[in-house]
């Protein structure tokens, strides 16, 4: 066993994402917008 | 709105390295192991509604026909035709799919190595990566038969018509939800 070497390992991934509340002003096209997360 | 996405994964690997003759000159190698995607914005911003970046460029344009009736060569609204992009000015992923998964790899390497003589070696090796929960988009507003077959001229004049695959006016629309569940592989042999 001396002529073995192992090297194992383990990860842990977490990811998480989101949308945030977001406002925006009338422009010269559309309404003003709110957009609720 | 939130979780789009969260994933946790586990990944584990492993690897493993062999004396073959115990004189530390001819090493069996191997290795195994999963990795996940590497995630960052991209596929958050899909469904921001606001963001007007690369990954919703689809929203950012409008090709409409104009027909200048009063001949005043302005472009006005009562002579624009209608739009062909319904998407215009909003975002085209709406829907995310709440089980879609992290595409992530396995990854697998076997290989062989020999000292010729000291500082000179020489070596084999196996590579294979497998592709596993690859995303993609399908249009669910639109289904095969939503085209209309147009039969027109074969343009090599052979007398034969061509079906060309016409999208109902009515039907060009959004795209959305990413999936998952692909799968590809790659392999590789080398020689160093």
């Amino acid at each position: 066993m001396k002529r073995l070497t192992l090297n194992p390992g383990v990860r842990i991934d977490y990811f998480a994402g989101h949308v945030p509340d977001q406002t925006a002003p009338a422009g010269r096209f559309l309404p003003a917008r709110t957009y609720d997360e | 709105m939130t979780n789009i996405p969260t994933w946790t994964d586990i990944d584990l690997r492993i690897g493993a390295a062999y004396d073959l003759f115990g004189n530390g000159r001819t090493a069996v190698k191997g290795a195994a192991g999963r990795y996940m995607q590497q995630e960052a914005l991209g596929f958050i911003e899909n469904f921001n509604p606001q963001l007007a970046g690369s990954a919703t460029a689809g929203r950012q344009t409008d090709t409409r026909t104009w027909r200048d009736l009063n001949g005043n060569d302005i472009a006005e609204e009562s002579e624009l035709g209608p739009t062909t992009n319904r998407s215009f000015g909003a975002s085209r992923f709406r829907n995310p799919n709440p089980d879609v998964e992290r595409a992530w790899q396995m990854l697998y390497n076997l290989s062989l190595q020999h000292e010729l003589r000291p500082g000179i070696g020489l070596s084999f090796a196996y590579n294979r990566r497998e592709y596993y929960d690859i995303g993609w988009t399908d249009n669910l507003a639109i289904a095969l038969s939503d085209y209309t077959a147009i039969p027109v001229a074969d343009p090599r004049g052979n007398g034969r018509t061509l079906n060309v695959y016409n999208l109902a006016a009515a039907k060009v629309g959004q795209v959305e939800r990413p999936g998952h569940d692909l799968r590809e592989e790659y392999a590789a042999l080398q020689r160093l």
